[in-house]
């Protein structure tokens, strides 16, 4: 099982990469930057960083139903961490 | 109607090279001899149906002469597993294999079917990339009837870059036989062998997937290319677009290029040669042939064909696309999406190829030609890739040029689709890969799993 700072450092990478992708790196991401459009990633962009994720992982909350509010990269982490437990 | 071609063979005809492959020449002759020897090897197969699964070309063909002066019904197996072989014939009720010319035929099944029109049938298997392949009957009269028979082609020599197989792979093989031609028939459809192949065979026609061609150009060496002396090139099975024909052009300037349209179930529809993609749309007034019809319903291309298959092999399993009602009545849809743009027709696509993402349908093709264009795209894939929060969404397989940067090729892609596509089109997941992935019968895998 892999511990949430390792799901930590995979969600942070792969939202990372895909904002270099887009021509928009942000060099301050981080645990508290927002997971809204201020990020710079569209509902598309988050489609594909699940399925990444998913790639990587094996994890996909969605898949499995689980939703919550999600505000921060912080939120999303601990979406993945509940949906390993689970 | 193979059985008597070979009796009827001219004299003269004897010893022009019938197949070549693997360095080796078969001459008609020959060809024709080894035809008599297994029919005398096979008697207790006549009338049975029987699976072909013999792999090398020149034995697939001798076979194929033997099983029909049999009355064989044949079913072309094509290079599959022998699993996969011992499965579809559990369901499709064979009753013999035929693996190769050595060893005796495998008797399956003693149950006789009963089957009174059997003699000349010929069972083709589609190349479906998912699920269980359809069974496909036709007689060899049918598969010959879009041949074009003239005494020039005697000396031509056709390659063939399908499977010997499918539906397009026999239209080959009956171009080629029916004209007492060479069929060249390469070791491996790599693009540098083949390349090499059609240089040293002397090759004057060649046959393939746009996919296969796409892969030539790109990959094979250029020497080999330039030193070719083709006459005809002909593509089918796959949309052809008007890059690849352009690039065919300044290649090959002085070779006839030919599209040809066809299906397993339909048989062939059209060729066109005019270097422009898609076809007049005056066709679909008036066909290109007697016997064909075409009309465009909600975007698809519908059908009605002389050269089709007489019925699936499968019990139960009637034409699904033939409609018996409503304005379709009668027509077979074709599965491929069209739009009219001006006096010609175009293809968009496959319509199981659509790209749904949350409800907004894309088409790969569309995506794919906007791709290309992008710096330092060698070659190009595009595919919907599951997704849990939008069904799916647009993903891109992508080989670079030679000396391109991956980070400038991804950022290139990234702007090219974000100012030429729409949102929903922009391909999200991108993977540079060695080479894109191709079915057996050389066309591009549109499922996510390449």
């Amino acid at each position: 099982m892999r511990s949430k700072d390792d799901i930590a450092r995979v969600i942070l990478r792969t939202v990372g990469e895909t904002l270099a992708a887009k021509g928009h790196p942000r060099l301050n991401l981080d645990l508290a930057s927002p997971v809204d459009e201020r990020l710079g990633l569209d509902s598309l962009d988050w489609a594909a960083v699940v399925v990444r994720l998913e790639m990587e992982t094996g994890i996909d909350p969605f898949a499995q139903g689980m939703t919550r509010e999600l505000r921060t990269i912080s939120d999303l982490v601990d979406l993945y961490v509940s949906a390993t437990v689970s | 109607m193979l059985a008597q071609h070979f009796d009827s063979m001219p004299i003269h005809a004897e010893e022009n090279p019938a197949v070549m492959s693997r360095d080796v020449t078969m001459t008609y002759g020959a060809l024709a001899t080894r035809g008599n020897i297994l029919t005398e090897r096979w008697r207790a197969l006549a009338g049975l149906r029987v699976c072909l699964a013999v792999r090398e070309p020149e034995n697939h063909i001798a076979a194929a002469i033997a099983l029909d002066r049999l009355q064989c019904r044949m079913v072309l197996a094509g290079d599959r597993s022998l699993a996969e072989i011992r499965a579809l014939a559990d369901q499709l009720n064979w009753q013999a294999v035929v693996w190769n010319v050595i060893d005796e035929p495998e008797l399956l099944n003693q149950v006789r079917v009963d089957e009174t029109a059997a003699a000349g049938a010929v069972t083709l298997l589609t190349s479906g990339t998912t699920g269980r392949p359809k069974a496909a009957n036709h007689t060899w009269a049918t598969l010959a009837g879009p041949v074009r028979r003239d005494p020039e082609y005697q000396r031509a020599r056709w390659l063939c870059a399908y499977p010997l197989s499918l539906y397009a792979g026999t239209q080959v093989v009956l171009q080629a036989v029916l004209n007492w031609s060479a069929l060249v028939i390469p070791s491996s459809l790599e693009p540098v062998p083949v390349a090499r192949t059609m240089r040293l065979a002397g090759v004057t026609h060649a046959s393939g997937t746009p996919t296969f061609w796409r892969r030539l150009l790109l990959f094979a060496s250029p020497d080999d290319l330039r030193a070719c002396r083709l006459e005809q090139i002909t593509m089918g099975g796959e949309a052809v677009t008007q890059p690849l024909l352009d690039h065919l052009s300044d290649r090959f300037p002085e070779t006839r290029l030919v599209h040809i349209y066809a299906s397993t179930e339909l048989g062939r529809l059209f060729s066109v040669t005019d270097r422009q993609e898609g076809f007049p749309a005056m066709w679909l007034d008036e066909p290109q042939e007697r016997g064909i019809a075409l009309r465009v319903l909600h975007g698809e291309l519908m059908a009605r064909s002389r050269h089709a298959m007489v019925s699936y092999d499968q019990p139960g399993l009637t034409a699904p696309a033939t409609s018996t009602n409503g304005e379709a009545e009668g027509w077979t849809a074709t599965g491929d999406l069209v739009e009219r743009r001006g006096d010609r027709v175009v293809f968009r696509g496959r319509k199981s190829d659509l790209i749904n993402v949350g409800g907004r349908k894309v088409l790969p093709l569309t995506v794919e030609a906007v791709l290309r264009e992008a710096a330092g795209v060698r070659d190009v894939r595009v595919y919907g890739k599951g997704s849990s929060l939008v069904g799916q969404v647009v993903a891109a397989d992508v080989v670079l040029a030679d000396g391109s940067e991956e980070g400038l090729v991804r950022a290139a892609i990234d702007r090219i689709a974000r100012d030429r596509l729409a949102r929903h089109e922009v391909p999200r997941l991108v993977q540079i890969v060695e080479s894109i992935a191709h079915t057996r019968a050389f066309k591009v895998v549109r499922s996510e799993v390449g």
